[in-house]
């Protein structure tokens, strides 16, 4: 199995399907993304991002009955694993932890 | 739903992504379509599609479906037959480059030979109505030697078409040079055929301008084919060319009724101009008594030519003899009972008429049958090779075909295994081979002389020709070691209790025999025609070919040839002049002769000259005298027979001189007996002749002949011209040396000489090739042996011989089969020739001693390394 590290694109993908709950299927998540960050990445990096993810066990999959508007095709719905949520519950931590290390905010300039 | 991505897009994502993906992949792409449809338009939205997939390409998104391994999928083992296949190739570089090299050498042989082949064979066949033509052709028996030639007399050919109603078209071709000005400038077109108006009825020569029905029809018309239009009237000639004309000699005007188009390389005929045949006066005359128009009939389907032609003298004396000729006398009664007709299909002119003198352009099925001949035994050589190497080396493998066998493999897909390996092998020698053939065929087109039409677009067919060579070659190659290696047992193999490699040995020797044999068959009928070239180059002909040169006369110079005799003979260096009919070299004039009470009207070889020839040429006079110096004021000519004349006549030396003959136009005595010499090549035996002089018209002599006293030729030849040019400016000026008229006889011979020598040196090539390989290869095999045989004292010369000595047997074994071969076809080949040497049994030898030499010096080099290898070394490989 790959590493359980999270890159920063993983954590934002994870981190929206967990926003989009029930919802969280290619299109949805790229438009999450896109309305929270302001940035609009390209369909194949997401799905790039989907196979990893899954191959990692962080994502599940399942997949939905037909809808119209993609021309008859399925949807595939994610869901984030337990071990999804603990990576990202991980990733979360060690940031605080390196937040509270810092003190205050003032990251030494203006002195 | 409201629109619809391009669906080759559709179809590329669908191939690109996995199967469980394809959906989910399509559906996200599809919906970003409709968005952008909405944006930006449908041309916009595409693009982004593409881009999508460009991206998804990039980031890796789409998955492979996991394998799902089948045991009944034959691509998986296929796939893996080619891994195998490749890694042979890539493992055994010297083997496989032997097979490919020889191969495709083989191959490249064939390819050259095919298109000769078919070149041959296609002559003609462009004609529409060719299937339906034939040539009319006529045998005069005068006396005892039939004449058969291929031209009919002019009369011929319109009483055919005005008797047979079979007969759908009829036109008749002359073929005279014509001299024309062009630019200020004498030119003397030699391709030139006087033909009737309609030629282009009979054959399909289209043109290009003008009117095929009128055009060859007034008199003066003269056609152009598309490169002599350029000639004469540059690139542009298509502009106003109707309205053109030619100046030729005495000022005659030739008015250009239409252009044609080149004639294919492939046809009997081959002209640069066309002239109507209502332009010669003499034509219409029609006489009976002069073979020179090629006489072409069209017959309606279903007629029968075998008929009409034995019809033809019945019908022809029907009609009554003086009104078809202008002979004297009865001349003309005799004429036609003399005369045989025969019609050949115009298909056959070019490889299958042997009998008739004087077919255009005419060649022989037998260089088609030599040449397929050639190309068999080359590239069965190659095949050999492949066999050979596969099966020796085939103990390598066996390992790999027990493992096979024992995961389950049937035989024969063992078997397909092996011949698909020689089928790849074979292909690569195939591309190869087309490369070779690419480099070779300006070379083959030089030293035959034949151009190679190349036309592969016209001619879909080749390719399947060179398909099925391909696969030809891969069976023959491939089959008999794919038998082997598939034949082996799994359980003897892989207890390792197979040590050698014994399948086949025998037949590999008898491979290696066939090898040779066909290669020194090849040598030894290559030193046989070189020898027999050689003897008719150098063989006493009996004239002084070597001191003579000749000058061409044409009809402006002929005017000027007693001053021409005369002030060449005052130049220094020159010994003696003669004008004569033809050089000695090649005499074709036959005529009727009558001999007082002796025989019935001859008609023997005639050689009009003047006085001086006989010296001229260096013929011997064995008995009388030479012509009287002022016979040429005469009206009686003067006759000098040869040897075979005498002997023809029943004479003797002594009392032919002072016998009386009547020849065609005037009667004499003869004065003398010259020694026979070859009037014609080699070929034919020296046949009865008689040169004559007398008050000969100007119009007879068509050539000068010289006898140069000195050999500082430059000089006299520069002097020669500069005479001929002051006397005789607008004549063409055209000289050769007689001994080079001599050699051009024998081009043919020349040519098939310059071939075989590069076929056989192929041949042989390939074959050491392939005991190069078996070699390399045994010696392999045989290190420890080698060792072992050092350790206990061989020699390193007795090792040599040891491994060569075997080869060497089979070599000596091959030249003895080859021997007897190669005397059977020599003997065969060499009764072309009256005069021929006999088989050269040493040079036979030379050639078998060569082959083994050459034999040995291949395998020489291995074995010397494998027998100077230090013991330690070679005992201690595995």
């Amino acid at each position: 199995m790959k590493g359980t590290n999270l890159g920063e694109f993983e954590e934002v993908v994870l981190l929206s399907v967990a926003i989009l709950r029930e919802k969280a299927y290619g299109m949805a998540i790229k438009v999450e993304i896109r309305r929270r960050l302001g940035r609009n990445p390209s369909i194949g990096a997401l799905h790039a991002s989907f196979n990893r993810l899954e191959e990692k066990g962080f994502l599940e999959s399942r997949e939905s009955d037909v809808a119209p508007e993609r021309g008859g095709r399925r949807r595939r719905y994610y869901k984030i694993t337990r071990s999804g949520a603990n990576a990202l519950q991980k990733a979360r931590s060690i940031r605080d932890d390196m937040w509270k290390s810092i003190g205050d905010l003032s990251f030494g300039f203006g002195k | 739903m409201k629109h619809q991505p391009p669906f080759i897009l559709v179809w590329l994502v669908q191939a690109l992504s996995s199967n469980r993906d394809a959906e989910i992949i399509l559906g996200d792409l599809h919906e970003m379509y409709e968005e952008r449809c909405e944006q930006k338009g449908r041309a916009l939205a595409s693009i982004g599609y593409v881009t999508d997939i460009i991206t998804m390409l990039a980031n890796g998104a789409f998955r492979k479906d996991r394998k799902r391994y089948s045991p009944n999928n034959p691509l998986i083992m296929l796939n893996n037959y080619l891994k195998t296949g490749v890694r042979q190739l890539n493992r055994q570089r010297l083997h496989n480059a032997i097979n490919i090299g020889g191969l495709a050498i083989g191959m490249m042989v064939t390819f050259v030979i095919g298109l000769f082949i078919n070149q041959e064979l296609s002559f003609d066949k462009f004609h529409e109505k060719g299937d339906r033509t034939y040539l009319l052709t006529m045998t005069w028996t005068m006396g005892s030697t039939p004449l058969p030639v291929a031209a009919a007399t002019s009369a011929a050919g319109p009483f055919a078409k005005e008797v047979f109603p079979q007969v759908e078209s009829m036109a008749r071709i002359r073929s005279e040079s014509l001299i024309l000005t062009h630019n200020g400038s004498v030119i003397e077109e030699r391709k030139v055929y006087w033909a009737d108006s309609t030629f282009f009825d009979v054959f399909t020569f289209p043109l290009v301008v003008g009117n095929p029905k009128h055009a060859l029809f007034e008199p003066m018309s003269i056609v152009l084919t598309e490169k002599t239009a350029a000639r004469y009237f540059g690139l542009n000639w298509k502009d106003d060319i109707l309205s053109q004309s030619i100046v030729g000699q005495d000022n005659k005007n030739y008015r250009v009724t239409g252009v044609v188009k080149d004639p294919p390389i492939n046809s009997h005929l081959q002209f640069d101009l066309l002239l109507s045949m209502s332009s010669i006066q003499a034509e219409r005359e029609g006489n009976f008594d002069n073979s020179s128009y090629l006489t072409y009939l069209v017959l309606h389907p279903a007629s029968h030519p075998e008929d009409m032609v034995a019809r033809m003298p019945g019908l022809l004396k029907a009609r009554g003899a003086t009104s078809i000729s202008n002979a004297p006398e009865n001349f003309g009664t005799w004429l036609v009972e003399s005369m045989n007709f025969d019609l050949v299909p115009m298909f056959d002119t070019h490889l299958r008429n042997q009998v008739y003198i004087g077919v255009p352009g005419a060649s022989d099925i037998i260089y088609v049958y030599v040449f397929s001949a050639i190309a068999m035994m080359v590239l069965l050589i190659a095949v050999i090779n492949y066999m050979n190497l596969s099966t020796a080396r085939s103990l390598e493998r066996s390992k790999e075909v027990g493992v096979r066998k024992t995961m389950g493999a049937f035989r024969i897909q063992l078997f397909g295994q092996f011949l698909g390996e020689s089928m790849v092998v074979s292909f690569i020698a195939l591309i190869l081979a087309t490369l070779l053939t690419i480099v070779a065929l300006p070379l083959f087109t030089r030293v035959t002389g034949k151009i190679l039409d190349v036309d592969i677009i016209h001619h879909p067919e080749w390719l399947l020709y060179v398909a099925l060579l391909w696969i030809v070659v891969s069976i023959l190659g491939g089959a008999y070691p794919a038998i082997i290696l598939s034949s082996y047992k799994p359980a003897l193999v892989l207890k390792g209790s197979m040590k050698n490699s014994v399948a086949g040995l025998s037949l590999r020797r008898a491979l290696v025999i066939t090898q040779f044999a066909a290669s020194i068959l090849l040598i030894i009928s290559t030193t046989m025609i070189r020898e027999q070239l050689r003897f008719m180059s150098t063989a006493d002909v009996g004239f002084d070919k070597e001191k003579l040169l000749s000058f061409q006369l044409d009809s402006v110079s002929r005017l000027s040839v007693d001053v021409l005799r005369k002030e060449f003979a005052a130049t220094p260096g020159v010994e003696e002049v003669s004008a004569t009919m033809f050089t000695p070299v090649n005499v074709t004039m036959r005529s009727a002769f009558w001999i007082d009470g002796v025989k019935d009207r001859q008609i023997l070889g005639m050689l009009a000259t003047d006085t001086g020839f006989v010296s001229t040429a260096g013929l011997k006079l064995i008995a009388g005298d030479n012509f009287s110096p002022n016979v040429e004021r005469d009206s009686n000519w003067e006759f000098l027979v040869n040897e075979s004349a005498v002997k023809f006549f029943n004479w003797t030396n002594e009392t032919a001189p002072g016998k009386t003959l009547k020849a065609w136009g005037s009667q004499g005595v003869v004065k003398g007996v010259v020694k026979d010499f070859h009037f014609a090549p080699l070929h034919t035996a020296i046949q009865p002749f008689i040169i004559s002089a007398g008050r000969h018209p100007r119009s007879q002599f068509n050539y000068l002949v010289v006898r140069a006293g000195t050999n500082d030729y430059p000089t006299l030849i520069s002097n020669l011209e500069n005479k001929w040019k002051e006397l005789t400016p607008a004549s063409i000026y055209s000289f050769s040396f007689v001994d080079q008229r001599y050699q051009d006889l024998y081009e043919t011979e020349v040519r098939l000489s310059d071939i075989m020598d590069v076929f056989s040196a192929l041949a042989i090539l390939i074959a050491c090739l392939g005991l190069f390989g078996l070699a390399s290869y045994t010696i392999v095999q045989r290190t420890k042996e080698f060792g072992i045989r050092k350790v206990l004292g061989a020699t390193v010369l007795k090792l040599m011989l040891n491994v060569s000595g075997n080869l060497i047997a089979l070599i000596a074994i091959s030249f003895l089969i080859a021997l007897p071969a190669s005397w059977y076809i020599a003997e065969r080949w060499l009764t072309n020739f009256h005069y021929h040497i006999g088989f050269d049994w040493w040079a036979a030898l030379l050639a078998g001693a060569f082959a083994i030499l050459i034999g040995a010096a291949t395998v020489a080099w291995h074995s010397l390394e494998a027998a100077r290898v230090n013991p330690v070394k070679s005992l201690r490989t595995e």
